[in-house]
């Protein structure tokens, strides 16, 4: 999947290959992995179906 | 009547089958995709008579008979959910997940759970060649399974309690004869199974691997090199709808109809106790049954009650023991979401002092992963996770709230 | 073990007058059912406000508490934010004004903001605002390290109190005799013969976002809503982040016993006056609600002093949501008045000899 990624172009399966030390859980719980999706604030990315196109933006 | 059952995995399921072959109407709610839960992930094709399903959909808070709806993404909310769900009963079937043990690096790049691991697996995705699967519990072998079947290194699978401990359970052993057969699909990792062992620290790729005595206490290691550790010493049930229902080490207490302490509200599955989907389908069927007022089938009672046998002998045999304290040093973090390290648990005498003195368990999981640690960490009792709002609710869904109650 | 004094209650009033009769050279043993700050003290946001207040001898205990927190708040997160009070309706303007000219008069920094100046304090409040009020005394702390500072050195025992009689106390792990007791149970002081009662709040807390709320910030019908003795839902816009990033909104007012369920109105109206505070609030998470009872005097006033019916018997408590700003006043007057010693702060107003506090 072709998707931006702090701005910057990327190219991945699953948003865990993007969040490494955020992604934890992978379930939804540890809230480790939040993150801005297309513009929707704190998603937990680990729930989130990567397509192409999106914009994932971490949180401090 | 109308019945909702929380959790569409493997008791979910059972639950909304029975409770609506029964009559009732029944709505299945859960905050996935498809139906299956963490066990059947994708495989399971759910669809029955009498049963709305409600997907990608969380709930947030149960008021009285009402359950409080949203979606966490909007864009996936099937088009007009409901925000507000009546019920006349319940069930609360949301399972549990992997309870991690800290050690120095387990919040760096490289550690996940063993649930995420298995999760990952079952979308076809591995995130690293060489692998190792750390814990306790017969379910680090499915997860080592389905890693090595994607094509990953498995460096090892390291068990933190001794399998003897299983020779003194012979009663749930005999019980439960098909779940030792299931040992056999798992041979493939066996031959990387080492047990008392476990993965004290992680530097990089540099993983430190040590023996374990009886409590848990390294006695030797070594050092191996893997890009990924999986970790998981049992499971934390997922009981926050039900803050104020009566538990025991947090899992939810249950009488024979799998009835909670709260009128109208039952519990089945993983939330009850740990002892796989066989058991957590017969408990779903009983708690289907008993919430459209109906006897439980007596196979689905028999299944429950040798099932249990099977769940309290796992429990005692890899309990998780004292001995783990001593992986971390003064800096190792404790609470991941606030950076709380060991040295910065302060003195305290209640968890809510704790939480206020240290910041361990306040911040996004709301002491989810690491609550229970802490309260080991600093022999303060653990007071169980009561927690009023069960997800992050933006402020405007808040103010937007439904007026009254139906 | 025969202590001078017995505190009953570690919260932030009795872990001050604790800390108040052991500055004075006296033997004290703090006693709690559930240890230090676990009751309303740890409930509430820590704050140290006089902005709250209109003249009078509450706003004088809160003047002569404000100037001894500093030496007291050691270690305690302790921040001189300054409160920012603002009208959000035409009609509501006129009043706030009127009620900070009173409060310059009684000498409080009360310093009148235009919208443009409020909104250079707090860049995203809402830009719709009619009136502010800037109120540089007004402080925040961690109330439960706060506790536990005025603890320091100070035996606590983890013990329920079933009942006294002045000159000793009856508690779950046995009779502990003394030369006085101080009941400081904030909304259970009833027990001990004082007319509190619980008057429940909600607090919500979001998730961080470290630097983009400065103040406390509140509407200014929150003062209305604190001096009325209504028992229905009452809430009031009141927004403030602590040092960990989180926001804190509150508050609310209910009076129905020590019921502690938390209503989803109650959220509802929380979350809307917020929003019409700061807009940009509405994307922001909240991840924890919590809950407690503030100690709600009928006349709205502290009682501090000996209870005439039972000598020996003292108490300290009826600070409704103000306890952690008026605690080390409190603290001190009880000590001075256990002492025999000059008051600081004329004692009259808080005695327990009130009709509707006897009962």
């Amino acid at each position: 999947m072709k998707v931006t990624f702090n701005g910057v172009r990327r190219e991945a399966a699953h948003v865990a290959e993007l969040l490494p030390g955020r992604f934890f859980c992978g379930i939804g719980v540890c809230f480790g992995c939040v993150a801005e999706i297309n513009g929707v604030p704190e998603v937990r990315a680990c729930r989130h179906q990567l397509r192409d196109g999106d914009e994932i933006r971490t949180q401090p | 009547m109308r019945i909702v059952v929380v959790g569409a995995g493997p008791a979910g399921m059972a639950a909304a089958r029975t409770a609506a072959d029964a009559g009732a109407e029944v709505t299945m709610v859960d905050a996935e995709p498809d139906a299956g839960g963490q066990f059947l992930r994708g495989r399971a094709k759910f669809s029955h008579a009498g049963v709305t399903h409600l997907r990608n959909t969380e709930v947030w808070l149960v008021e009285g008979q009402s359950l409080h709806l949203r979606a966490p993404e909007p864009r996936l909310a099937a088009g007009a959910a409901p925000r507000l769900l009546p019920f006349d009963a319940l069930v609360i079937a949301t399972g549990a997940y992997d309870r991690p043990l800290p050690f120095p690096g387990w919040d760096g790049p490289g550690v996940i759970t063993a649930g995420a691991a298995q999760a990952l697996a079952k979308q076809g995705v591995t995130l690293a060649e060489r692998v190792i699967v750390a814990g306790t519990g017969p379910f680090l072998l499915p997860v080592a399974t389905a890693l090595q079947d994607l094509g990953a290194t498995l460096v090892g699978v390291y068990e933190a309690s001794s399998p003897t401990r299983w020779l003194r359970e012979r009663k749930a052993i005999l019980a439960n004869r098909h779940k030792i057969a299931e040992l056999v699909g798992y041979r493939k990792v066996l031959t990387h199974l080492e047990t008392r062992t476990a993965v004290i620290a992680k530097h990089g790729s540099r993983v430190t691997v040590a023996k374990l005595d009886r409590r848990w206490n390294p006695v030797s290691h070594r050092t191996e090199h893997a890009d990924l550790v999986c970790i998981g010493y049992g499971f934390l049930p997922r009981t926050d709808l039900v803050p104020s229902a009566k538990r025991t080490n947090d899992f939810l207490d249950v009488d024979e109809r799998q009835q909670t302490s709260v009128e109208n509200v039952y519990a089945a599955g993983e939330v009850t106790g740990i002892g796989g989907a066989d058991l957590a389908e017969a408990e779903g069927v009983i708690a289907g049954a008993a919430a459209a007022q109906q006897e439980p089938p007596r196979e689905a009672l028999e299944a429950v009650r040798e099932g249990r046998l099977f769940a309290q002998a796992l429990a005692r045999a890899h309990a998780v023991q004292p001995g783990w304290k001593t992986w971390l040093n003064a800096g190792t973090t404790v609470c991941r979401c606030e950076k709380v390290t060991l040295e910065d648990l302060a003195e305290a005498t209640s968890m809510r002092e704790l939480k206020l003195t240290s910041r361990v368990a306040m911040g996004r999981c709301q002491g989810r992963i690491c609550a229970r640690n802490a309260s080991e960490l600093t022999g303060i009792p653990f007071d169980g996770q009561r927690r009023v709002i069960a997800v992050p609710i933006p402020l405007g869904e808040l103010a937007d709230l439904p007026e009254e109650q139906s | 073990m025969h202590p001078d004094v017995v505190v009953v209650g570690a919260g932030i009033i009795g872990a001050a007058c604790a800390q108040a009769l052991v500055a004075r050279g006296l033997d004290v043993v703090v006693v709690d059912r559930c240890g230090p700050a676990s009751g309303t003290s740890s409930a509430g946001e820590g704050n140290v406000l006089v902005s709250d207040k209109e003249p009078g001898p509450e706003l004088e205990l809160a003047v002569a508490s404000r100037e001894l927190w500093p030496s007291l708040a050691e270690d305690c997160e302790w921040e001189e934010k300054g409160g920012l009070v603002v009208a959000t309706t035409a009609d509501a303007a006129e009043p706030l004004r009127a009620f900070a000219a009173k409060q310059r008069a009684a000498g409080i920094d009360a310093c009148e903001l235009t919208a443009a100046e409020a909104l250079a304090h707090e860049p995203h409040l809402n830009p719709e605002i009619t009136a502010a009020v800037h109120y540089l005394q007004d402080a925040q702390l961690n109330p439960v390290k706060a506790t536990r500072a005025l603890l320091r050195g100070i035996k606590v025992i983890n013990a329920g109190v079933s009942t006294t009689d002045g000159r000793s106390v009856t508690t779950s792990t046995g009779v502990i005799s003394c030369g006085a007791v101080v009941n400081a149970t904030g909304p259970w002081a009833r027990h001990f013969g004082v007319n509190v009662l619980p008057r429940r709040g909600v607090v919500l807390v979001t998730t961080p976002i470290p630097g983009r709320i400065r103040h406390k910030v509140y509407d200014a019908d929150y003062v209305g809503a604190v001096a009325s003795g209504d028992a229905d839902l009452q809430t009031s816009g009141v927004v403030e982040s602590t040092q960990a990033g989180t926001v804190l909104i509150g508050s609310s007012r209910q009076r129905g016993g020590f019921d502690d369920t938390i209503e989803s109105k109650v959220l509802k109206a929380l979350a809307r006056k917020a929003i019409a505070l700061f807009p940009m609030l509405t994307d922001v998470p909240v991840m924890r609600a919590y809950g407690g009872f503030r100690p709600y005097a009928p006349d709205h006033l502290p009682i501090i002093g000996e209870d005439p019916r039972t000598p020996g018997l003292w108490h300290a408590t009826g600070h409704e949501g103000a306890g952690v700003g008026l605690a080390p006043a409190t603290g001190r007057l009880l000590a001075e008045l256990l002492t025999g010693a000059a008051p600081h702060v004329d004692p009259h107003p808080f005695r327990v000899d009130r009709p509707e506090v006897m009962v």
